[in-house]
């Protein structure tokens, strides 16, 4: 369309004069700051409560399918190291350890996988 | 430019979310001014453009860069301008009949509204006096001069019906000059 052009001018005047306040910017990133911290704190409690849930699955069917293998496990091993105190508790422990670690490795791999080769693809 | 903003974004979506005032040191002024076009009121148009922002920053992360920022930026506010007209029932449109604007030819409409006919001096009473996606319409292809095709996907109307409601506008305009002009 010609700016010249009578809709052109009078679309152009609704606006003229009109601005936003100098200060809008920083307000809205206040607001932005408050609601990305608010994000975050929800983002992790939701994290924390999703891999305690997929450990204790994971637990769960390990004790489940395997408790039988742990416990003559142990036994075999107390009687052959009575040194050592191995028991179905420590196997779990170690187990949960281990897939936390896995888990939480997990997430940042493919987070930062993810961002890396999105930004790849499109710049 | 396109580029820049791209990379902000990754840099944000990274966890920099200071890089967010970039775009909106870039891009508020723009939306502010197509958002007082559409819904007229100063205030309402302050307020939807910091919804507009905010949203966009909630969604940052969905934001796919098929179009460019600006485009993206223009769909939420045209969303968020439409439902605040909504909401705060303001609409101050005026409901034309059908047959009236069937009988106005095209020529008759492109001779007034490209002219400088006196009558013209009606047109921003005319303007206030269209629905809000009416003067959406107009606004973003007349004046931020984004192609039909580009408005009708982001008004959710196919290109076709796009162009009718833009003609139908165009008449509606006209009809609205006419009365006003003749009650000036």
């Amino acid at each position: 369309m010609n700016k010249q052009s009578p809709i052109y001018k009078a679309l152009e005047a609704r606006s003229e004069g009109r601005q936003l306040p100098s200060d809008f910017t920083s307000h809205l990133m206040c607001e932005i700051r408050v609601a990305e911290c608010h994000r975050k704190r929800r983002e992790l409690w939701w994290g924390i409560a999703g891999y305690s849930f997929a450990a204790l699955i994971a637990i769960a069917t390990v004790v489940y399918f395997c408790g039988d293998i742990f416990i003559r496990l142990g036994k075999d091993m107390s009687a052959s190291f009575s040194a050592i105190n191995a028991s179905v508790s420590i196997t779990i422990v170690i187990l949960v350890s281990a897939s936390a670690v896995l888990l939480t490795l997990d997430y940042i791999l493919r987070r930062k996988f993810a961002l890396k080769q999105a930004s790849q693809s499109t710049l | 430019m396109e580029t820049q903003d791209k990379q902000i974004i990754y840099q944000i979506l990274d966890g920099d979310v200071e890089r967010y005032r970039l775009i909106m040191d870039r891009y508020s002024q723009r939306v502010f001014a197509l958002v007082v076009k559409i819904v007229s009121c100063e205030e309402d148009a302050e307020e939807i453009t910091q919804d507009v922002f905010m949203k966009a920053f909630q969604n940052l992360s969905k934001f796919d860069f098929r179009s460019s920022v600006s485009t993206w930026l223009f769909r939420i506010a045209y969303n968020e301008a439409v439902n605040h007209t909504r909401r705060s029932n303001h609409q101050s449109e005026i409901a034309l009949d059908d047959t009236l604007l069937h009988n106005i030819s095209d020529a008759q409409v492109d001779n007034l509204l490209d002219s400088d006919d006196p009558r013209l001096a009606a047109l921003p009473a005319a303007i206030e006096a269209l629905s809000v996606e009416e003067r959406a319409l107009i606004t973003l292809h007349y004046f931020e001069e984004m192609p039909l095709k580009e408005v009708a996907a982001m008004m959710r109307l196919g290109e076709s019906a796009a162009k009718v409601r833009l003609m139908r506008t165009r008449k509606k305009l006209y009809v609205l000059i006419n009365e006003i002009s003749r009650k000036l």
